[in-house]
């Protein structure tokens, strides 16, 4: 097949695939170690590295006619792709290589973000794409309407919020906070200080450490809870079902039948007590048990 | 080195911040030099009565009314909604605001009575009576303002087919919101049979936030920045 | 990951069964809870009493102003704190920075000089054993001019580094070395007498 006909069958597709006409830029920016980059992409992805160096890189691969600009000052920059036809905005693809501590702030409709190796601050947006965060920043806060979030690495300070969407986090936190309305929540990994996960039908699933002065807080109206600590963990927990059940597999406690004869209360500790547990939920059925 | 460079180190050498190579000479010259040791002597004393010096002591009893008297009345404090970073809400025992929730079918509309005792928060926009008797008294504190003006937000949004979101993804959103409602709508009902339930009190708040904290990421990501 | 100094000072930290853990209140206070404030006054106002006394030069009116002031300024910043830091250092940097900000706004606002023989203006102090000793230190560091009791008072009695200082103040590290100098040889000139 020739390769027009080729481009025109893929076109008449609706597929914004490599074959289509496309342009490859490279770019680069001086930004300082510390200092502040904003990145719009609506579709397609956007891939993030730190590096040691203040400078800005960015390779990107446009659909013919859009537009990539790029600019700003030592200290904060910003870029954006301006695209040919705002209606139906084809897909650009952004490799951008940025000083690790950057105060990074990126914002997509539909393309995925992955950002690596950054250790400043990071705050994400999507709407339907996905994040996937890898490495240790100092704070960070991503958003999704309808896409999963996937942290690997730890943070002092974390906010991730989705609506439909998973979310999953492996490492360790002095402040988490994760909430989603149906999407699933799934911690594993480190030591953490403070969490807050709340779902409204989602379920969460929590196998991290526990800290001896830390407070935890897990909410859900339906969604089931699983936590799982670590046989030595010292918490005191505290659960309450309003219709709901309670499998305690962490110590002899049973649970008490709730008001009116629904749901489950239980108040238990595991070593010496310790780390403060909160657990409710409105149906939901909740496990507490020690990781394997 | 001389006297009179050393004497200017004696400060650093008595805190410790001289580095090993200049420590020795100083230590040497303090030996032999009555001058310079009384000086580290008084030094020191001084550093230890600095220590030994209370580090509490107890304000007048009148500075915590006084604060928490111009908190209470300070106008931020009305004005105190959740930013993005402030999860925990539990409910102060100040407030008495009525709740009652109706959900239809595509949006939820809040009727606020107020409890006319209370002065405080006072809902600016237009309240329609209960539908019913209200479940309970409760005490406690709702955003209700910044729910009405994003539920309406996003109305018009979602009933534009020209929104800026996918279609897609409106749906998503749509069955997000249904969820919330429901569970609100579940919650309310347990808590018209349990008025002094305060853990399902604390449930209803969580959802009408989740539903507050939803709408308005939605509007949010949807508007340029 | 370095875990974050959440609570470093061991003093800051409750003993076991006193009510609430510190940060808990410390939680409930940024979500709008005033009693919980006032526990996490109860656990600070103390120490954070004892900066603004010996900052302002030993003033008891000037000192619970200043109190009041950073009190209610913490409470309107509450969500400011992440608790990347004990609570303490957070509420002394905040009385430090309040306590300029004050000075720059109100110039009545100089260093008092108490005289040396008036001793009704430093309740609490007589507190502690060895009357005389401590009673003269307070006193001598309130006679100290503005820059150097600054210095002195967050260097030599609250622990804080140079850079730290120097940081606070917005001046050179050079400028705080020779503040304290300065309060250290003053002190010891009062102190003799």
């Amino acid at each position: 097949m020739k390769l027009r006909a080729l481009i025109s069958l893929v076109a008449a597709l609706g597929l914004a695939t490599p074959l289509a006409a496309q342009k490859k830029v490279e770019r680069r920016l001086a930004l300082g170690m510390e200092g502040a980059l904003r990145v719009h992409n609506m579709v397609g992805s956007v891939i993030i590295h730190g590096w040691n160096k203040d400078t800005v890189l960015v390779r990107a691969v446009l659909a013919d006619g859009d537009e990539f600009h790029m600019g700003g000052t030592y200290t904060g920059a910003k870029m954006f792709v301006e695209s040919s036809n705002d209606r139906n905005p084809k897909a650009t693809r952004l490799e951008i290589w940025v000083p690790a501590r950057v105060r990074l702030w990126v914002k997509t409709a539909t393309a995925n973000i992955d950002v690596t190796g950054v250790s400043g601050g990071l705050d994400l947006y999507v709407v339907s794409g996905t994040i996937d965060v890898r490495g240790n920043p100092r704070e960070l806060n991503a958003e999704a309407i309808d896409g999963d979030i996937h942290v690997s690495g730890s943070s002092p300070w974390i906010r991730v919020k989705s609506a439909t969407g998973a979310i999953t986090f492996r490492g360790a936190s002095a402040d988490a906070a994760l909430s989603t309305v149906s999407g699933s929540i799934k911690v594993e990994g480190g030591l953490f200080e403070r969490a807050k996960i709340e779902t409204v039908t989602g379920n969460i699933t929590f196998a991290g450490q526990l800290d001896r002065s830390g407070a935890f807080d897990f909410d859900t109206h339906a969604g089931t809870v699983d936590i799982a600590v670590p046989d030595k963990t010292n918490a005191s927990f505290s659960v309450v079902t309003i219709a709901g059940r309670i499998d305690n597999r962490v110590s002899r406690t049973r649970a008490l039948a709730g008001r009116f004869g629904r749901g489950e209360e239980l108040t238990t500790e595991t070593g010496a007590g310790g780390a403060k547990v909160n657990v409710r939920t409105f149906k939901g059925p909740v496990t507490i048990r020690h990781s394997p | 080195m001389t006297h009179d460079v050393i004497r200017h180190l004696l400060d650093d050498y008595v805190t410790g911040e001289l580095t090993e190579d200049a420590r020795a000479p100083v230590a040497e010259h303090i030996d032999g030099c009555e001058l310079c040791s009384a000086e580290v002597e008084s030094l020191k004393e001084i550093l230890a009565r600095a220590s030994e010096l209370p580090r509490s002591i107890d304000p007048p009893a009148t500075a915590w009314s006084n604060i928490r008297h111009a908190i209470e009345h300070d106008a931020e404090v009305l004005r105190r909604v959740p930013a993005a970073k402030t999860w925990w809400r539990p409910f102060t025992a100040a407030a008495a605001v009525l709740l009652v929730a109706a959900v239809s079918s595509s949006a939820t509309y809040l009727y606020v009575t107020r409890d006319p005792g209370y002065h405080v928060l006072a809902p600016k926009i237009a309240i329609r009576p209960a539908a019913e008797t209200p479940a309970s008294l409760a005490a406690f504190t709702v955003e209700e303002n910044n729910y009405l003006r994003t539920a309406s937000i996003l109305q018009e949004l979602l009933d534009s087919q020209q929104g800026e979101l996918a279609p897609e993804t409106i749906a998503q959103l749509k069955a997000s919101l249904r969820t919330i409602d429901e569970a609100i709508l579940e919650a309310r009902n347990a808590l018209a049979r349990d008025p002094a339930n305060k853990i399902l009190i604390e449930m209803l708040s969580a959802s009408y936030r989740q539903k507050v904290d939803l709408l308005r990421r939605t509007t949010e990501m949807t508007r340029g920045s | 990951m370095t875990r974050p100094a959440l609570v470093s000072d061991k003093a800051d930290v409750p003993a076991e069964g006193v009510e609430g853990n510190g940060l808990d209140s410390v939680r409930r206070a940024q979500a709008g809870d005033v009693d919980a404030f006032q526990l996490v006054y109860n656990e600070h106002a103390g120490r954070a009493y004892a900066l603004c006394l010996r900052l302002v030069g030993g003033d008891t009116n000037d000192a619970t102003e200043l109190l009041q002031d950073v009190f209610i300024r913490a409470w309107r910043k509450l969500d400011t704190f992440r608790g990347d830091s004990a609570f303490s250092s957070w509420l002394h940097r905040l009385a430090v920075n309040t306590l300029l900000e004050n000075a720059r706004t109100e110039k009545r606002r100089t260093a008092r000089v108490l005289p040396m023989d008036d001793t009704s203006r430093l309740p609490g102090a007589a507190r502690a054993s060895g009357i005389e000793l401590k009673m003269d230190m307070e006193k001598a560091i309130a006679s100290l001019p503005k820059g150097a009791r600054l210095a002195f008072v967050l260097h030599d009695v609250e622990g804080y580094q140079h850079q730290e200082i120097a940081a606070q103040l917005s001046v050179s590290v050079g400028t705080v070395k020779a503040q304290l100098h300065r309060a250290r040889r003053l002190l010891r000139e009062r102190l003799e007498r």
